[in-house]
């Protein structure tokens, strides 16, 4: 995979796009890319999602790339919807929220997260909320970030985190997530964090170290221990602090080996971490978009500081509902002490379902013990190389994950997510050997998708 | 320095993956001045909780109007009318949208939609806004779906604006543009509105109209003007810009070079109480929404307008936060690719529950041909029920007869004999969230009022300009909310009464008052 410098410089041209105000004058329209603000830079290519999608319809491939479920949400938290605008239950939710969030949601978030780290929480002021994760760590980075500062990704890294940064005016600095195939057999075996690589990322600039855990796209969950050791080195440079991304924090296998563990909660980072987390995973509900910021009150202020001139505070009912749902969810559950138990007990029958099909397939599943996606070892399977080039590709010549999960889609009927997608430019051909699979579908959408890999590979 | 070395030596030695080196977009323009703390003071050595955008916003980021009214709101017991959102529920109709959105196990509305809007609803939104228009709008490319207006706003100038940039906004204004602007690392420019009474004299407060001198507002663009903010129906004012003034304001646009743009604001266009009178004034209304022209439905002008909306003031459901972008695809194509990274999309489920709510407020309501004729008719009783409560109680206010008004504020002058009651010790007393630090007339009445007298009104320098502010432009102007049941509009309208201690339906009352007057004087 050469390159030349000028092939580099070409695909890069984009990126250095400045704005050339010596070239506008009154009568003469600068060029489009010139006259659009600079935080737009780069941000022109279609996504992974934006190829992924419309590709999986046109093949009629089974879509195991996309993040969400394809069921309902729980009828208890629909119900919680209707009731929220719902005259006669007098909830109050139609009209604008507190901006920093709505209280009965904070007052139900505020006991949960009191419970789960024994830390008091005031809902005032250590509580906000924003219109889904994605949004929180927008106003979150925003609020924190001047230009020029560092934040340190752990890649692979969901794509957005890169973007929002740069919108910040700050400079991502990525660390490995290093894949050690011969490490095991589950995600935490062969993902791991090397330490002295993260502590040699960080410079005077380091303002920001981005945690994701559970992790996308590995599923691997950082135990107390890991979060200690990365503590150890936040506690080295004061001037830096941890947003942890928890979205997928109900959707663990082993909680009694492997559990959810917040860097929060790990003494003396309470103060210097923000939590974020959202309603949508838990709740099989991404398009009601509840996110939540949880976190010392300076930390949390930089979040509603941005948010209220943003869109001032997010939508209402959707916020009751969740404050509802919340306080339903810690309540049996079709059988189990909660809802979050029946939850993660629900998605590990189904991560089982899922890798036989990828082991029949000829490849090496790489288990999570949380999440709901896995990334699985492709080295065994041969396909035939194309020299095929779309505007959303990271890299030319096509990386073969990349090639490799439209072949899938293509000729097999089955679609993964690169997960080159959600690497650096210099860190591509570490996913060369993977590709990421959802299993957040009904069974029969899994099985499907099994019936499909076995009759292409078992031939 | 270290990251961008070691980046150039793997452009040059590389021979695996492709090397790329990372872009920093700081143009010059871009400040490094000095932090200022603010409240948000290290703890103890651990790093600094702020940032750039935390900067720009500056006092900002600190206590304002509505962080104190909402204060002395939830303190003391009022007839609230400083909100500028409604105490009745949405139209049954609405609600039975979102219930119906949400049991639908289909369709099933819960899970990510398109980031640049939910199909149903852009759709929805296309059909109307070619009526609007009078043009083919192509719900895929030409509509934005946003969280609120405020977002639209927000997105727009994000797309729009680089540092250095001037965005000119016509003073008293809502508050929320000069933030965003700033955000954007822009700089606001203000263009009074003059205000002409009525009635002149020494002695004499009346009501007047507000205008736009085409002349001022020429003046003010530069080779950096980059956007105008148009906001009509007009908050806090509720004026309606004229077809001529909206004519002044294509022709600045014009002035100011082809990339600067028009946001329009037009949330209050279907609140629209008192139309302009004259056939002149009303040329150009869409039959969709009378008394209101769209500023991009001007000759040449829908190349360069981001129009702006929202369903919030509509539907009496500013919670459910659902706004919009129409407009050029080269306008709206920038806020479709920032849209995935500031929240990936809006709430699919309200979406969809607006979707099925527009076509359900085109039919018979309530005994009005329309949901919107409804509206209008709720609105205009009420401005009347609290207009008459305010001209009893010393204030000026707007003859609707004569000047046209949307909105659902009365933006009222203080009478002679209201602004002798005000107790000596609160004029101009120190108030860290008034503008220039300081509470002037009317923010002196409307604490006093809200804390003493049982009425909750918003002050107008939070409007103005801290410049202006402090010169005096806003001492005589409060804005007063009617989107409030009749029965806190007559509670009101009993407290305002009670404001110059004129005689009050308690005789107990009425005679602390009488004494309090005494002590004032």
């Amino acid at each position: 995979m050469r390159m030349t410098v000028a092939a580099i410089l070409v695909s890069s041209a984009r990126a250095f796009v400045l704005p050339s105000r010596l070239t506008s004058s009154r009568g003469a329209s600068r060029s489009l890319s010139a006259q659009l603000s600079p935080r737009l830079n780069g941000l022109d290519k279609p996504t992974v999602w934006h190829e992924f999608s419309p590709l999986a319809n046109e093949y009629n491939a089974v879509n195991l790339g996309q993040g969400f479920p394809d069921w309902d949400p729980p009828s208890f938290v629909i119900d919680a919807m209707v009731n929220s605008v719902t005259p006669s239950m007098n909830r109050h939710a139609n009209q604008y929220a507190r901006s920093y969030a709505h209280m009965p949601l904070a007052q139900v978030l505020a006991q949960d997260y009191e419970k789960r780290w024994n830390i008091p929480i005031d809902p005032a002021t250590q509580i906000a909320t924003a219109v889904g994760c994605t949004n929180a760590l927008y106003c979150a980075l925003q609020g924190l970030l001047s230009p020029g500062d560092e934040v340190l990704l752990l890649e692979p890294a969901f794509d957005i985190y890169y973007a929002q940064v740069r919108m910040a005016g700050g400079t991502p600095i990525h660390v490995p997530l290093r894949p050690n195939p011969s490490g095991g057999a589950t995600a935490n075996q062969v993902f791991t964090l090397d330490l002295y690589e993260l502590e040699a990322a960080i410079t005077p600039k380091t303002k920001i170290l981005l945690l994701n855990t559970p992790h996308n796209p590995t599923g691997k969950m950082f135990t107390r221990a890991e979060l200690e050791d990365i503590a150890s080195v936040a506690q080295r440079h004061s001037q830096l602090l941890v947003i942890s991304d928890e979205v997928y924090e109900h959707i663990v296998f082993d909680p009694e080996n492997v559990p959810h563990v917040s860097m929060a909660s790990i003494p003396g980072m309470f103060d210097r971490t923000l939590t974020l987390s959202s309603s949508g995973k838990t709740f099989s509900c991404t398009g009601w978009k509840v996110g939540w910021a949880v976190g010392p009150p300076n930390l949390v202020k930089a979040v509603t500081a941005v948010q209220q001139w943003v869109n001032f505070s997010a939508p209402t009912p959707n916020q009751d509902a969740i404050a509802q749902a919340l306080v339903q969810a810690r309540e049996p559950y079709n059988g189990f002490d909660s809802y979050y138990a029946w939850l993660a007990d629900d998605y590990k029958r189904k991560r089982s379902l899922l890798a036989d099909a990828l082991t029949d397939a000829g490849m090496v599943p790489v288990l999570p013990p949380g999440g709901f996606f896995i990334m699985a070892d492709t080295s065994n399977i041969d396909f035939p190389l194309s020299d095929e080039v779309t505007e959303a590709m990271p890299a030319t010549p096509m990386p073969r994950d990349w090639a490799m999960s439209r072949w899938l889609t293509k000729e097999v009927g089955v679609t993964a997510i690169p997960p080159s997608a959600f690497y650096s430019p210099d860190a591509l051909h570490l996913a060369k050997n993977l590709l990421r699979f959802a299993f957040c579908k009904g069974d029969d959408t899994i099985l499907e998708a099994h019936r499909r890999l076995q009759k292409y590979f078992k031939k | 320095m270290k990251v961008a070395l070691s980046a150039f030596l793997l452009l040059v030695t590389n021979d695996g993956a492709a090397a790329f080196v990372p872009t920093i977009p700081t143009p010059s323009t871009v400040r490094h001045g000095t932090r200022r703390f603010t409240q948000n003071e290290p703890v103890d050595g651990i790093a600094s909780s702020v940032g750039e955008a935390t900067q720009r916003l500056g006092p900002m980021s600190g206590p304002t109007v509505w962080t104190e009214f909402s204060r002395i709101a939830q303190e003391h017991n009022v007839a609230n009318l400083g909100q500028g959102f409604p105490d009745w529920l949405p139209p049954q109709f609405a609600v039975d949208s979102l219930v119906e959105a949400a049991l639908d196990s289909q369709q099933s509305p819960h899970q990510y939609t398109r980031t640049a809007g939910h199909p149903n609803l852009v759709n929805q939104l296309a059909k109307r806004y070619s009526t609007h228009l009078k043009r083919d709008i192509d719900p895929m490319t030409e509509v934005s779906v946003t969280v609120g207006a405020s977002q639209a706003l927000y997105l727009s100038l994000q797309t729009l604006i680089q540092p250095g940039d001037e965005v000119i906004l016509f003073e008293p204004f809502f508050d929320l543009y000069v933030n965003q602007v700033k955000l954007a690392g822009g700089t606001p420019v203000y263009i009074p509105l003059t205000f002409v009474p009525y009635e002149s004299g020494d002695d004499i407060v009346s009501g007047g109209d507000w205008v736009l001198d085409p002349l001022v507002l020429k003046k003010a663009v530069t080779s950096r003007t980059k956007a105008i903010i148009l906001n009509s129906p007009h908050n806090p004012t509720g004026k309606i810009f004229t077809r001529s003034e909206m004519e002044s304001i294509a022709e600045a646009l014009d002035l100011a070079g082809p990339d600067a743009v028009v946001l329009s604001d037009e949330v209050y266009k279907y609140i629209v109480h008192a139309p302009p009178m004259n056939e002149d004034g009303r040329k150009g209304e869409s039959s969709l929404c009378p008394g209101h022209i769209h500023f991009a439905s001007l000759p040449g002008m829908w190349d360069r307008t981001i129009t702006i909306s929202s369903a919030g003031k509509t539907f009496s459901a500013t919670g459910w936060q659902v706004g919009w972008c129409i407009g050029p695809k080269r306008l709206i194509a920038p806020i479709h690719r920032l849209l995935p990274y500031i929240q990936f999309c809006a709430s699919t489920l309200v979406q969809e529950a607006l979707a099925r709510a527009l076509p359900r407020a085109d039919e018979p309501y309530e005994g009005y041909a329309s949901y919107y004729e409804y509206l209008k008719g709720k609105y205009t009783r009420k401005r009347d029920l609290l207009g008459k409560a305010l001209k009893a109680a010393g204030f000026a206010i707007p003859d609707y007869n004569r000047t046209p008004g949307g909105g659902f504020f009365i933006f009222a002058r203080i009478g002679k004999e209201i602004q002798e009651c005000i107790p000596a010790d609160r004029l101009n007393a120190p108030n860290p969230a008034a503008p220039g630090g300081i509470a002037r007339q009317d923010w002196a009445l409307c604490q006093w009022m809200a804390e003493e007298k049982g009425v909750l009104c918003i002050p107008a320098s939070p409007f103005f300009s801290q410049e202006r502010a402090i010169e005096g432009a806003s001492d005589e102007f409060v804005r007063i909310a009617f989107c409030k049941q009749d029965d806190t509009i007559e509670s009101a309208a009993l407290a305002l009464f009670d404001v110059t201690g004129e005689t009050s339906a308690n005789g107990e009352s009425s005679s602390v008052l009488v004494d309090d007057k005494v002590d004032v004087r």
